[in-house]
Order: structure tokens, then sequence, then C-alpha cells
């Protein structure tokens, strides 16, 4: 009773302390770019489901979420929204679209369109972009990733490079002031970090031989010189040629075995997206291949660790200068939606995420509850709105930002190159070499280049054929 | 007509679990079976391909490697863990004291759910840390990477399966040697047999058509293992520990190719009832033999 007193008197307490000119932007620094509509569904009732509602045990995060949905579902009185406590899992939504199970709205990865587009499972969003006034305000790299065929089938919501993160004091300890410049450099300082009779290992990626450990690779591939194109390549006329059997790509599977077995610097330990960032967290390793977003889960899940020791950098420099793979996560409707659902969950999902009050009171809250603000990540709008919710959000910090500037610095500069993903079944390919790496890894005679070539041959008859 | 109503009765009895059945296993094994011949789309239309799914199997990468892996998980398990069900139950049997505290113990890992033990074989397997390195550096050994090493990670894997599973077995074999007659073991004690003896004449004899059967139900098993290396290994290193029923979930679930993972399904099937019939034919062989 206690606790839905407490919800509800946050709930009332974030409405109220909204400013009244919500759909102008008026009184915020950030401007208003979305021209939301009079009505939804021309006011006829409609009700949807939404995916990612912070369970009971956040109650901080749920106040929140629940005081979004009643002030939406007040300027829209039409609309209902439910929200279902589910975070997005491969596994049980692919049950989902077979069950007619999705939900309305709901948060899935980059890496994940590709598979919801060809089963038919989201919808167009295209024509409810352009009513809303938005495809101008999002960066158009990020926009590409939820587009094919040039239909937007997916809202980014947020954006990041793979980069470094290392261990400040270790790095220290051992006699380095500044992280690796380059993979050369890498590999020599991973050698003083590492020490084996103390389980600390001098650098890490993932290594499960899941497609996370081929989308890592590939990070370093193209830190190598490698571009899409030398793994993937499109023919001109609908098919495709798998190139990356040779060059570049062998380079960085070659570093990869040395770093195994010349010097045995890996961790022994079997690393997923997860327990890396345990790894880290426990000074098990000194460097990692990091997405700026999990210091957002080791403050949430390792809540002892301290996050002034961890400093992220853009990866080593190769051949071509900085270059790394993105990521990130979006938001997708259920194809199976009404064009009236698809309404109300299209402009519920911008609303919350691009309203300047709804993204100045969240950046507050989160600051005040002490969040992760202040995320190393890249920019997921373009122009003023962009240049506005940073001067915004570094008011609010709680991450030590200062301990990023070198990968912040080097998006700003344009030091560091992003590189987009190969250009078809780039989930195959991953999880093609994630398999591969784990080999090189268990085998110090596995030969890089000559495997490497088999698997190309492999997955062109397999994949690509 | 009096049988007639009865039977209809009957029937009515066994209808709910008719269509329970109906709708859990019948419909999904003929709906597995349709869509290996389709590209299967959840949502729109699936279009039949024929024999396109089982034609791209011959290009899979994992194929050969998943058969191969079958054949080496199924003889190793049956080197660690066929005749231990077995070895154990009857030292049970032989004992004078404490035959319930055996019984119990063995079987305790049982009930250990699967997903608890596989947490605690990580630390046991640890490369950097674990338990069993810890063990081994006692005695002077060097470490092993137990589930990174292609050599290591299907015994190791195995190891984990058999302590999951002899529990079961051995109490099946324990309630079979119960049905043996204590007069018979008098007797031949009387006669002067050793234990030994009465275990190669008496014991064995009776067990052989519980080992027999048990012998097919643990290759099915292991053909279709899926928790242990999914949980352990993830298939790797490489694909070292890749099984059938993994390459299929994999495939099906990560990458949303149901049509293929459903082919692969089918394949399974053929090929685990083509290993039982031979087994069955096999079998009646040796007894007919046997008995000539």
């Amino acid at each position: 009773m206690k606790k839905k007193l407490f919800l509800l008197l946050v709930a009332t307490l974030v409405i109220a302390s909204l400013p009244v000119a919500t759909s102008s932007g008026q009184g915020t620094v950030v401007p208003q770019v979305i021209s939301l509509p009079e009505q939804i569904a021309e006011g006829r009732d409609v009700s949807i489901t939404v995916s990612n509602k912070p369970a009971a045990d956040q109650p901080e995060e749920l106040a929140i979420w629940e005081g979004q949905v009643a002030k939406f579902q007040a300027m829209y009185p039409n609309v209902s929204i439910e929200g279902l406590e589910l975070t997005y899992d491969p596994t049980a939504f692919i049950a989902m679209i077979a069950g007619d199970q999705l939900p309305t709205l709901f948060q899935t990865y980059f890496t994940e369109p590709e598979k919801f587009i060809g089963q038919d499972a989201v919808a167009d969003l295209t024509p409810l972009f352009e009513e809303a006034g938005l495809a101008g305000v999002f960066n158009a790299n990020v926009l590409a990733i939820a587009s094919q065929d040039d239909k937007l089938y997916g809202i980014p919501d947020f954006a990041y490079s793979l980069g470094l993160a290392y261990n400040i004091d270790m790095l220290n300890a051992a006699g380095f002031d500044a992280p690796p410049a380059t993979w050369d450099e890498l590999a020599e300082m991973a050698v003083a970090l590492t020490d084996k009779d103390a389980g600390v290992a001098g650098f890490a990626f993932i290594n499960d031989g899941s497609g996370a450990t081929g989308w890592h690779y590939t990070d370093i591939a193209y830190g190598f010189g490698a571009a899409p194109e030398d793994i993937i390549q499109s023919n001109g006329d609908g098919t495709y040629t798998a190139t990356f059997g040779e060059g570049a790509t062998v380079d960085a599977l070659q570093f990869v075995h040395d770093l195994a077995w010349t010097y045995d610097v890996l961790p022994g330990a079997t690393l997923d997206w997860a327990n890396i960032t345990e790894a880290l967290a426990s000074d098990r390793v000194a460097m990692v291949i990091y997405a700026g977003d999990q210091f957002s889960f080791m403050m949430n899940q390792f809540p002892d660790a301290d996050l002034t020791k961890y400093g992220y950098a853009p990866v080593p420099a190769g051949p071509e200068g900085r270059v790394a793979l993105t990521g990130g996560s979006l938001w997708m409707i259920d194809s199976a939606a009404s064009d009236d659902e698809r309404e109300a969950a299209f402009y519920y999902q911008v609303w919350r995420q691009l309203d300047p009050v709804e993204f100045e009171t969240s950046i507050i809250t989160q600051s005040e509850t002490g969040r992760a603000v202040g995320q190393p990540v890249l920019p997921l709008y373009v122009g003023d709105y962009q240049a506005k919710i940073e001067e915004f959000r570094s008011q609010y910090n709680v991450l030590p930002v200062e301990n990023y500037a070198l990968f912040n610095d080097a998006v700003k500069s344009g030091e560091l190159k992003l590189q987009a993903e190969p250009p078809a079944a780039a989930q195959d390919y991953y999880a093609e070499l994630g398999v591969l790496v784990s080999e090189v890894l268990a085998n110090e005679d596995v030969d890089p280049a000559s495997r490497l070539a088999e698997v190309a041959e492999e997955f062109q008859a397999f994949v690509l054929d | 007509m009096p049988r007639l109503g009865k039977q209809a009765v009957a029937y009515l009895f066994l209808l709910p679990a008719l269509i329970i059945f109906a709708l859990v296993a019948w419909y999904p094994i003929a709906r597995a079976f349709e869509m290996s011949f389709q590209d299967v789309s959840l949502r729109g239309e699936s279009t039949w391909v024929g024999l396109d799914n089982f034609e791209l199997m011959q290009r899979d990468p994992a194929l050969d490697i998943v058969w191969e892996n079958s054949l080496q998980f199924a003889s190793w398990s049956i080197a660690l863990g066929y005749l231990l069900p077995v070895i154990i139950a009857i030292l049970i049997r032989e004992m004078r004291i404490a035959k319930g505290y055996f019984r119990i113990v063995y079987f305790l890992p049982t009930v250990v759910p699967i997903s608890i033990a596989i947490i605690v074989w990580r630390f046991i397997y640890d490369p950097d840390a674990g338990f069993l390195n810890e063990l081994l550096s006692v005695f002077g050994i060097e470490a092993q990477r137990w589930l990174k090493d292609p050599a290591l990670a299907k015994p190791s894997i195995v190891l984990v399966m058999t302590w999951g599973a002899f529990g079961t077995t051995t109490l099946i074999y324990l309630s079979s040697l119960q049905e043996i007659s204590v007069e018979l073991y008098e007797a031949a004690e009387l006669d002067g047999a050793s234990p030994l003896m009465r275990i190669r004449h008496i014991t064995l004899p009776h067990l052989a058509p519980m080992m027999s059967l048990l012998f097919v139900l643990q290759v099915i098993a292991v053909v279709q293992v899926f928790t242990e290396p999914f949980l352990l290994t993830n298939g790797g290193p490489g694909r070292a520990t890749l099984t059938p029923v993994l390459h299929i979930y994999n495939r099906a679930f990560m990458r949303a190719d149901l049509g293929y993972a459903a082919a692969w399904s089918v394949m399974l099937v053929v090929v685990l009832m083509v290993f039982s019939s031979v087994y069955q034919i096999f079998n009646r062989y040796i007894n007919r033999h046997l008995r000539a």
C-alpha cells in the first residue's frame, strides 16, 4: 500500500512539476522538433502494449514510466497504454512473432531489424516519420540501420560505437599514462599488464564463440584496415561475394591468434556480453573492447564498482586510422497492429524520447537518482537538436565523463571513423566468425589464413549463393 | 452395441489426453515436417521450396562436424556412463548396511536443477581459478583448459551429463534387481558361488534386457543433448561441442530460419529411427542366436 502511495505521489509530482507548454517546448533548453497531432486515431479508442516497463523493484524508474503514461493518456484520452515487464530476448520474441504476441511497441538491438523485417513482423513507419517531420532530426547513418528498401522500420533510441575501456589504476601501476594508440601498442601493453598467476589478463574481448565474438572480431578487422566490402561485397545484381578470406581480415585473425598464443594476454575464462563487465569490474582484465553503454550496466549490476577507475578511449589505430563498428537499440512496432495502434505507439515513443520537457525531466530524474548520465555514446540526432541536448545533459552528468574525453574528442573531431556493417547477411557472418575465432583461441595449430579462406568459401556456398 | 457403448465411454475418458497430445505433440510434429519443405514466414505466407532445405543442408559447414560430434558424444557417454549405474546398483544391492543412504546419495545429483548444477560445474572447470585445476596443481599437474580445449571439451561435458543422469539409471537397475528372488542368491551361495560368480550368472543375465533398452535410450538422449553444451560451451570451442539440437536451436531461434531448422529436426528423427531399428534387429538376432 505504502509503495502504491509513493508511486502515486511521485507520478503526481512529476506531472505537476512539468511546464504547461509541453508541446511547444517553451521554457526548455532543448528545442521542440516533433509536431504532435491534435488527435490520435481521430479520437477512436485505441489500446497498445509497450515493452520494457520497469519492474516493481525499481520504484523510481517505474514512477517515471507511469508518470509518462499518465501524461500521454491525459493528452490523448482515447489512448490506453499497457506496460509489459518484458525486455528483448531473441528466443522469446521469435515465439511471440509465431504466436501473434508481440507487444505493439518494443525495444530491440541494432543487430535485429533484418530478422524482424524478414519475417514481416514489423510495421513500415515511413509515413509516420514523414507526418511527424522527424526524418531530418535523426542521424542518417543511424536511421539506415532501421531501414530496408527505403522504408523505415524503427525509431533508434541510442547508438554507440565500440571502443576500448581500461582500468586506469592498472595501466598506471604498469607505467602507462595513456591507453594504446595502435594495435601493436595494445599487444605490447597487454603483455606488461598480464599477470597469469594472479588471474589477470591484459586484454579481452567477447570470446564465447557467439555472434558477439564475430562482431568484436570484425571491430578488430576494421581496425586493421578492412572495409565492409572486404568482408562481403555486393556484386550490384542482388548477389554477394564473401571477400573476407584474404587481406586485412586475415591480419586481424592472425593478431587474435598471436594475442592468444604468442603474447598470451587473453583470459582463460569464457566472456560474454554480461560477464566481460564482471571481469573488468573485478580487476581480472585491464583493457577490453567495450560499448559505451556498458558503463551503465556496470553501474547497475556492480554497485560497488568504482567507476572513476575506468577510462574509455577510441579503438587503437590501424592502417586506416581509428575505425570502429557501431551498435545501439531501437523501437519497432508490431506489423499486426492496426493503423490506429501504430499511430498511438509511434507518437508515444517519439513524444517520450524527443519532447523537450520529457527529455529534460528524464535526465534530471536520472541524475538525481544516480543513474548513468554521461555515457560515452554516439550522437543520435543532428544539428541544433543534438547540440542542445548535449549542452543540457552535460549539466547533469553522473559518470566520470572526464575519463571518456579521449573517446568523445575522437568522435567530435571525426578522428574515429564509424564503419557500417557488412552489406548482407551480417548476422550470419558474425555467427560464423564467432565460431572461427573460438577455434583459433582454442587451438594454436589453426592457421588463420587458410581457415579464413575455407570459411569464406563455405559461407559463400551456404549463406550467399 | 453394449460393447460399443463401453468403448465410447472409454474414449470419452481418453479424450482430454488425446486433445492435449494432439495439440502439444502431434500437431507440432506434423507442422515441423511440413515446415521442412517451406521457406517459413511467421507472419506472411510461407512458400513451398521442395527439397531446398535438405539440399542446403549438404552445403552446411556444420553438417559433418555435428554428426561426428554426436558419434563422439555417444561413444564418450557409453564409455564413461553406461556401466557405471550397473556397477553402482549391484554394489548397493550387495550392501548389508547403509543401503538406503547410498541409494539417496547417488540419486542426489538428479534432483539438483540442471542450470544450478551447470553454474557449479563452470566453477569446477574454470581454467583460471577452477577447483579441478587447483586439485591438479596439488599433484603438480599443469592447469587444463577443460571446456576450451577441443580434445577435452567433449569428455568434460559428458562427465556433467553422466553425473546428472546416472542416479536415475541406477534406481531403474536397482528396482530391476529387486525382482530377483533372494532364494536364487541363497541357493547359489550354498552351492559355493562367489559374489563375482553370482553377479556373472544371476545378476547380469537378469539385467540384460534392461541394459539393452537403456543402451538405446542413452544413445537417443545423448544425440539429442542440448542443455549442457548450450550452457557450458555454446557449441565451442569452434564447433567441437555443437550438437544437432543446439544447431537446430541456433538456426531457428537465433537466425529465425525455421524451415531449415525443421529440415534438421526431420533428419534427426530419421537418423534416430534408423539407429533404433538397426539396433532392434541386431538385438533380436543376438537373442535368437544366444537361445539357439
